[in-house]
């Protein structure tokens, strides 16, 4: 491999884990949202009967 | 070492590494599309009689916005091979190579199963049925079966743009009614004069990809007829939510008003001179957004400001 192949795969590299980086918050934030929505939207459907665990 | 000259450096390496921003999934999800969607739909939802809780609400749109994201998804996975061909859509991510298309359609049917459950759970299942009708028209008959066969492609495929106000009307009663059925006509019958408009001045662009666009099959002057002709029947059909008691004096206003003005451009594409540049086609397309932006807009803020809608005209 001459500098110009390294140069560009280190370029390559740094850009992927940058991606890789900026998805994974994405991800993560996508799926903190779903975990809040469904325990509201569960609450929301339960109602009245919430506080009901007879 | 320039931006650009880095950019093409990256790209030539993109196959060994998986490059895809945030923004280019973003970008499969068809953004400008989804907000369409999502307009159309709340306008749906607030015109609708009775209540909804505002979460369900929120949630009834977050599955539509979603499951919209995800036919275009599914339709960016399928069309890959075309959009590389056109200079409209060869920037998609799918076709400039940063996401596999067999990603893109992963993606698609995880979001489409995942907005249609939501929908079924928490909203209801009328409301779910429909958008996954919604979903399976515009993958299955458009995108796979229409858009390469037949000049009606836009016609008949328009129907899956069309039903969201009906999805959203249909998550507040759980049924469906005139009232939603009317704004669905009016989508449906909107998106030809919409999209022949544009594909006025990109008819190189389907020609070269073999897409049947209109233009393509019959020729300008046909498709320049049936501009004015779809165009006619909008705005006629935008006056029926005020002739049908559902709509009031600011609706009454904008429909008169930008459906003049969309009609008279219309006409005056009728009579372009300049086929090659096509400026009063690419003045259409523009109009045609702001034409349907104004009817919904005064839809939901005469609802939201409890302006009184007319009394529906009897016959007899």
């Amino acid at each position: 491999m001459n500098g110009d192949d390294s140069k560009k795969t280190e370029i390559a590299k740094q850009a992927f884990e940058r991606a890789r980086r900026m998805r994974n918050y994405a991800i993560a934030g996508i799926l903190l949202f779903l975990v809040v929505l469904f325990f509201l939207m569960t609450i929301v459907r339960l109602g009245g009967q919430v506080g009901n665990t007879g | 070492m320039s931006v650009t000259a880095e950019g093409r450096e990256l790209s030539e390496v993109a196959g060994e590494f998986n490059l895809a921003t945030v923004g280019d999934y973003f970008a499969l999800l068809k953004p400008r599309v989804m907000s369409l969607v999502l307009f159309t739909g709340v306008a749906g939802l607030v015109l609708a009689p009775g209540a909804i809780h505002i979460g369900t609400a929120l949630t009834a749109l977050l599955s539509l916005a979603v499951g919209a994201g995800a036919s275009g998804a599914l339709n960016m996975a399928y069309d890959a091979d075309i959009d590389r061909l056109m200079s409209r859509t060869r920037l998609r991510p799918v076709p400039r190579g940063v996401i596999p298309a067999g990603e893109a359609a992963g993606l698609g049917a995880t979001l489409a199963v995942g907005s249609i459950t939501v929908m079924g759970l928490f909203v209801n299942l009328v409301a779910a049925a429909l958008l996954a009708f919604t979903i399976a028209f515009y993958v299955f008959i458009y995108t796979i079966w229409l858009k390469r066969r037949t000049p009606q492609n836009i016609v008949i495929g328009g129907l899956a743009g069309a039903l969201p106000p009906a999805i959203g009307w249909a998550s507040v009663t759980g049924g469906l009614a005139v009232a939603p059925l009317v704004l669905v006509a009016i989508i449906f019958l909107w998106t030809p004069p919409h999209f022949w408009a544009l594909s006025l001045y990109r008819a190189q662009d389907y020609a070269r990809a073999h897409v049947p666009m209109l233009p393509v099959v019959k020729g300008k002057s046909e498709t320049r007829r049936q501009i004015v002709f779809y165009t006619v029947l909008v705005v006629l059909s935008g006056l029926l939510p005020v002739a049908l008691g559902f709509a009031g004096p600011l609706y009454l206003a904008a429909s008169v008003g930008t459906g003049l003005w969309f009609l008279v451009a219309s006409i005056q594409v009728a009579f372009e001179r300049d086929a090659v540049k096509e400026p009063r086609a690419r003045r259409l397309f523009g109009i045609s957004i702001l034409y349907l932006f104004a009817l919904f807009a005064a839809l939901i803020v005469e609802q939201v400001a409890g302006i009184v809608p007319f009394a529906p005209l009897s016959v007899g």
